[in-house]
């Protein structure tokens, strides 16, 4: 019993003084020094063109780094590679459109979801949603995972190169909607919840992260706008 | 001085209640414990836990049936057989857990552990939840257990001292996490594989204990008193 209310007296007494601490010390390492991020290309959430990054999760962490007067030291490579990174510590972040059902929540800490995306079935803003997708002939991009899911629905799936050139019912990620002029029929394929992966442990760098993460939670959307256009 | 039915009927609504709390204390631990090996163990301790007030609330329903031709010893003896059950699971469970616990203290593996929302009222860290669900795993527990013991011996009860006991010693889990939780707090990874075998450690300990009574008992050995502690003395010496 004794053991029990000196933990919770432990507890009482280190609440709001800076706790949790990484075992590595992450956070104070990159706070006013560098932060190593591995990025994989990932549309529209990381871009790497010609040595310059953009998309939602670089400009996320260039805001990240400026609030921590961090300066960026990035890495491009696959997503296993960068994990291995993380795993013994080459690297603080990995970011590339990581979801919450990406298989490396073993090997890597990932963040709670900072953004929930939906792949829709769409049609032209001129016409009525249907009220059901059933016999509905709908043109999805090929080699897309959306295109086996719509394989096992009522619709009767269409191939294609580019759904920007087609004018009937499509299969678009949710951001492309007010660009492409497009309405939502409701059926949705697939909904991810994105996330950034960082080193197992670190708790007081996961932590600031994440809470980063949360309070800029509105403004995904509208550099989803900026950074998804086709 | 209450009779033995009276005992009986307190010792069956205690079990009830302690069954109603263990769900509530399995929910509780079920989101709060992340990442943590250690809030794993409790867990899983928790879960077994409903055990042995199962077994005797069991075993109150059958223990006086009648004998019958197949049977002609009756049904006293399905008290020992659910303890045995309850005591193998917990004495083996312990050892996965503690194996388990071991290889990442070994594997250095570092619990992340981060942030949640559980009211929608804004982040927080999930350690901090961590350490009421641990005290609500024991501290009914505590006085549940502390309410059956005297029960358990004026009924001379082996599953209900054994339920007793373990609810009564479940501070000492709790506490172990606790501290690993906090440890983890402070930047102290290894704190929480630690704590982890620790509450894996005692229910190993509780299931051979409980496992050596139920043996005893079924290999008939000499009559003892309810713990163990002592041969139970004849009444009156038998004539020679």
């Amino acid at each position: 019993m004794r053991m029990l209310v000196a933990a919770a007296l432990a507890a009482a007494l280190l609440t709001g003084c800076g706790v949790p601490r990484d075992p590595e010390g992450t956070l104070d390492r990159v706070r006013d020094g560098t932060l190593r991020v591995g990025i994989t290309e990932s549309q529209p959430w990381a871009r790497v063109d010609r040595g310059r990054r953009t998309g939602v999760e670089v400009r996320l962490v260039e805001r990240l780094a400026t609030e921590l007067g961090a300066k960026i030291e990035w890495t491009d490579g696959a997503e296993a590679e960068l994990i291995a990174a993380l795993e013994v510590r080459g690297l603080d972040l990995v970011i590339g459109g990581l979801t919450v059902d990406s298989p490396w929540q073993a090997r890597a800490a990932l963040t709670r979801p900072y953004a929930t995306t939906r792949v829709v079935v769409a049609v032209p803003a001129s016409q009525r949603a249907p009220g059901d997708i059933a016999g509905l002939r709908v043109a999805v991009e090929s080699g897309q995972d959306a295109a086996g899911v719509l394989e096992m629905t009522d619709a009767v799936p269409v191939e294609v190169d580019d759904v920007g050139a087609v004018s009937g019912p499509v299969v678009v990620d949710e951001w492309l909607l007010d660009d492409l002029r497009l309405r939502d029929t409701g059926v949705h394929l697939r909904t991810s919840r994105h996330v950034m992966a960082t080193p197992r442990g670190e708790n007081a760098w996961l932590v600031r992260l994440e809470r980063f993460l949360h309070a800029h939670r509105d403004e995904v959307a509208a550099l989803l706008d900026v950074e998804g256009r086709p | 001085m209450s009779t033995p039915g009276e005992l009986h009927r307190k010792a069956l609504r205690l079990e009830w209640l302690t069954i109603a709390y263990l769900v509530s204390a399995v929910a509780l631990l079920s989101v709060s414990r992340g990442s943590s090996q250690a809030m794993k163990a409790v867990w899983f301790e928790a879960i077994l836990s409903p055990g042995p007030p199962i077994a005797f609330l069991v075993a109150a329903r059958i223990l006086r049936r009648p004998p019958s031709r197949r049977l002609p010893y009756g049904y006293h003896r399905a008290v020992s057989v659910a303890l045995l059950c309850v005591s193998l699971s917990l004495f083996a469970l312990g050892l996965l857990v503690l194996y388990d616990s071991v290889s990442r203290l070994m594997q250095s593996e570092h619990p992340p552990i981060g942030l949640v929302d559980p009211f929608g009222t804004g982040p927080l860290w999930l350690g901090w939840l961590m350490l009421p669900a641990l005290a609500y795993s024991t501290l009914p527990a505590a006085f549940l257990g502390r309410a059956k013991l005297p029960l358990a011996r004026g009924l001379h009860d082996r599953v209900l001292l054994a339920d007793a006991e373990m609810n009564r010693a479940g501070w000492l889990t709790a506490g172990a996490a606790m501290l690993g939780v906090v440890g983890v707090g402070l930047g102290l990874w290894w704190a929480d594989a630690v704590a982890a075998s620790v509450v894996a450690l005692n229910i190993t300990r509780d299931g051979w204990k409980h496992l050596r009574v139920a043996v005893d008992d079924l290999m008939d050995q000499e009559p003892t008193v309810v713990d163990h502690a002592a041969v139970d003395p004849l009444p009156r010496p038998l004539d020679g």
